[in-house]
C-alpha cells in the first residue's frame, strides 16, 4: 500500500442522502476533515446520488472520489482507499 | 470537550442494516425477508472477525432476533424467524450474545514473549506483591498473588508486560456484567441500568438491546398511527432541515409531532423551584433527575442517593402528558439517542414505545423517505422553543438551564459520562454530602450527555 502524497489533489464528493447519512456519512465527514489537515482534499456535499438504490449488492454510504464511485465506505480505511484511488489514477496515466 | 468518538464501526453498520431489513419486511409486508436476513447480509460481508460463515449467520441470526424484540438465545435456531408475532417480550433489556462475545480475559497483568529475561528483573523489584518468578523463557506473574497495580509494566525497559482488558466489564457503570470461568460475558439483569456503555465499548458489538422498533413500524401502518415525541438530542442528527424532518415523519405514518424539548422548560421550571426550597432548608446537593441510566443506578446501586434526586419529573414525562391529552388512543413513541428511556417509560407509563434515532433512520431508508427532497415548509415544526430547552441533550445543559432561572445562583457541579469510577465517586458522596461541594449535581451517564447516548447516528458536541 502506497502512502498519501501531501501535495497531491483530491477531489472527494460525499453523498448526503438520507440513507448514506444513516449509515455513515456524518462520521465519514469528520475523518475528511481530520485528513484535510494533513493532505490537500477538497469536499463536497452532493444531495442523494441515487446510487444506493440501484442494486441491493451497492451499499451506502457513497463517496465519489476523483470521479469514481465507492460504497459502503467507513473511516476505518478511508486513508488507504484514497491512496489505493491515487496509485490507479497513476496507473491508468502512464 | 469530550473527544467525538467514531459511531459508524462495523458493529453499528451491522445494527443499521438489520434495523433497516426489518422495517423493509414489515413495509413491503414480506415476513420471508427475515428470515433471509441473516443470509443476505453474510453474503455481502467481508467481515473475517468469526471463524466462519456459519458462526457469521448464527451471530446475526441472534442479532435479528433482538432487533426484532425477543431475547437472542429466547428463539430455538429452528423455529423461523418470520414466524415471530410482533409483540416481542416487551420487557426493556441489554443483553450480551454469547456467540458474540470474544470471552476477553477479564482485566490482568501478562508477560508477552517481548520478555527478554533481563538480569536486572526490575518488574519483580517493582512488584508490592512479590507476584513475579522467573523460568528460563522470562518473567511469569502469578494471577493469584497479582493486584493489577501495573508497577511492572512500568517498571520494563521493553515493555514486555503488558494489560489485558474487558472492555465491556471496565465500561458497565453498575458492575452488572460477570463472568463465570472462562466463559462470555453475562449481563445481571436485576443490576442492569440498561445505559449501553457495553454496547459502545465492546469491539465485538456482542451486547444487543432488545428493540421496539418492529412494533412502532407494524402501528405507523395501520389505522390508529402513533405519535412522536422527540427528544432536543435528535435533532441535526439527519439530513435536511427541521420542516423536512417533520414531513419525513409524516410520510413515515405519525400522526403528530411533539418536541420533548417543550417538556424540558417545563422539568427546568420545576426543578429549579424545588432546588430553591432545597437550599433554603440547607438539605445539602440535590442532582439532576432527567438522565434515566443514572437515576436507575441510584435505585439499584446507591439507595442512599434516592432523597438528594430531583423529585422533578423528566422532559419526557411532561411532553407525553400533553400528547396523551390531545390525542388519547394513540400510541406515543419517544424517539431519542437513549435506551435506559425504555426503563424510564416502563416506570412511569409515559411512553408506550421507545426507539433510538438509529432505528429511526433504518426506517426512514427502509420507507425510501429522501429527507432532503421533501417540503421545507408548513410542516408544523414551531421554533419558538428557548435554546437552552435544547441544550438539555448536552452535558451541563440541565445545570446550566436551572442555574439560569435560578432566582438564587446555585453552586453548580457535572458528572459528565458514568463508569466505576464516577459511580464510586456517587457513592462516597451519598455518604458525605459535604465532599460534593455543590447545591446542584448533574449527573448524565453518557460522557457528552444525549448527544453521545448510544442510540444516536453521530457525536454532535455543537462544534
Amino acid at each position: 500500500m502506497k502512502e498519501l502524497q501531501r501535495n497531491e489533489n483530491i477531489e472527494i464528493e460525499l453523498c448526503m442522502g438520507t440513507a448514506c447519512h444513516v449509515h455513515g456519512a456524518a462520521d465519514l465527514l469528520h475523518r475528511l476533515e481530520m485528513l484535510g489537515n494533513t493532505y490537500s482534499i477538497n469536499v463536497s456535499g452532493t444531495p442523494c446520488l441515487g446510487s444506493c438504490r440501484e442494486s441491493g449488492a451497492l451499499r451506502p454510504p457513497v463517496i465519489r472520489i476523483n470521479d469514481r464511485l465507492h460504497f459502503g465506505v467507513l473511516p476505518d480505511g478511508l486513508e488507504k482507499l484514497i491512496a489505493a484511488v491515487l496509485e490507479d489514477d497513476k496507473e491508468a496515466q502512464r | 470537550m469530550s473527544l467525538r468518538r467514531n459511531r459508524s464501526t462495523r458493529g453499528a453498520k451491522i445494527r443499521r442494516e438489520i434495523y433497516q431489513g426489518i422495517a423493509e419486511s414489515e413495509i413491503r409486508n414480506d415476513p420471508s425477508l427475515l428470515d433471509r436476513l441473516p443470509y443476505d447480509m453474510d453474503a455481502r460481508s467481508s467481515d473475517t472477525a468469526r471463524c466462519c460463515s456459519h458462526h457469521r449467520k448464527a451471530v446475526l441470526r441472534r442479532r435479528v432476533v433482538a432487533a426484532m424484540g425477543y431475547r437472542p438465545s429466547s428463539v430455538e435456531e429452528f423455529q423461523p424467524l418470520s414466524g415471530l408475532p410482533v409483540e416481542g417480550t416487551g420487557k426493556p433489556a441489554m443483553v450480551i450474545i454469547p456467540e458474540a462475545c470474544n470471552s476477553c480475559p477479564s482485566s490482568s497483568y501478562v508477560v508477552t514473549n517481548a520478555c527478554q529475561n533481563c538480569v536486572d528483573r526490575s518488574c519483580s523489584h517493582q512488584c508490592p506483591r512479590d507476584a513475579i518468578t522467573f523460568t528460563n523463557s522470562g518473567a511469569v506473574i502469578d494471577g493469584e498473588l497479582c493486584i493489577n497495580c501495573g508497577k511492572c509494566a512500568k517498571a520494563c525497559s521493553f515493555s514486555a508486560i503488558i494489560p489485558r482488558k474487558s472492555p465491556c466489564l471496565d465500561a458497565c457503570p453498575a458492575g452488572a456484567i460477570h463472568r463465570e470461568g472462562d466463559g462470555p460475558a453475562v449481563i445481571h439483569e436485576e443490576k442492569c441500568i440498561q445505559c449501553g456503555q457495553c454496547m459502545l465499548s465492546c469491539p465485538f458489538a456482542a451486547p444487543v438491546p432488545v428493540s421496539q422498533m418492529r412494533n412502532v413500524v407494524r402501528e405507523l401502518g395501520g389505522e390508529n398511527r402513533p405519535v412522536a415525541l422527540i427528544a432536543p438530542s435528535v435533532h441535526g442528527q439527519l439530513p435536511g432541515t427541521r420542516e423536512q424532518f417533520y414531513a419525513g415523519l409524516g410520510r413515515l405514518g405519525f400522526a403528530a409531532v411533539y418536541e420533548v424539548a417543550e417538556g424540558a422548560v417545563t422539568t427546568a421550571e420545576h426543578e429549579a423551584r424545588e432546588l430553591g426550597e432545597h437550599m433554603k432548608e440547607a438539605k445539602g446537593f440535590m442532582t439532576s433527575s432527567c438522565c434515566p441510566a443514572y437515576t436507575e443506578l441510584v435505585r439499584i446501586a446507591i439507595p442512599a442517593l434516592g432523597a438528594r434526586v430531583s423529585s422533578t419529573p423528566p422532559p419526557m414525562f411532561y411532553s407525553a402528558r400533553e400528547a396523551a391529552v390531545k390525542h388519547p388512543g394513540h400510541s406515543l413513541v419517544f424517539i431519542g439517542p437513549c435506551f435506559a428511556k425504555k426503563l424510564e417509560a416502563v416506570r412511569d407509563g409515559s411512553a408506550d414505545y421507545v426507539i433510538t434515532v438509529e432505528e429511526l433512520g433504518a426506517m426512514l431508508v427502509a420507507a425510501e423517505i429522501e429527507l432532503s427532497d421533501l417540503p421545507d415548509n408548513g410542516c408544523g415544526y414551531d421554533s419558538s422553543l428557548p435554546d437552552w430547552a435544547m441544550g438539555f441533550a448536552r452535558a451541563g445543559g440541565v445545570a446550566a438551564a436551572i442555574a439560569g432561572i435560578s432566582s438564587r445562583p446555585p453552586r453548580i457541579r457535572n458528572i459528565k459520562g458514568l463508569d466505576k469510577k464516577q459511580s464510586n465517586l456517587l457513592k462516597a458522596w451519598s455518604k458525605k454530602p459535604e465532599l460534593a461541594d455543590t447545591d446542584f449535581l448533574e449527573v448524565m451517564c453518557c460522557p457528552g450527555g444525549c448527544a453521545s447516548g448510544p442510540g444516536v447516528l453521530w457525536e454532535n458536541s455543537g462544534e
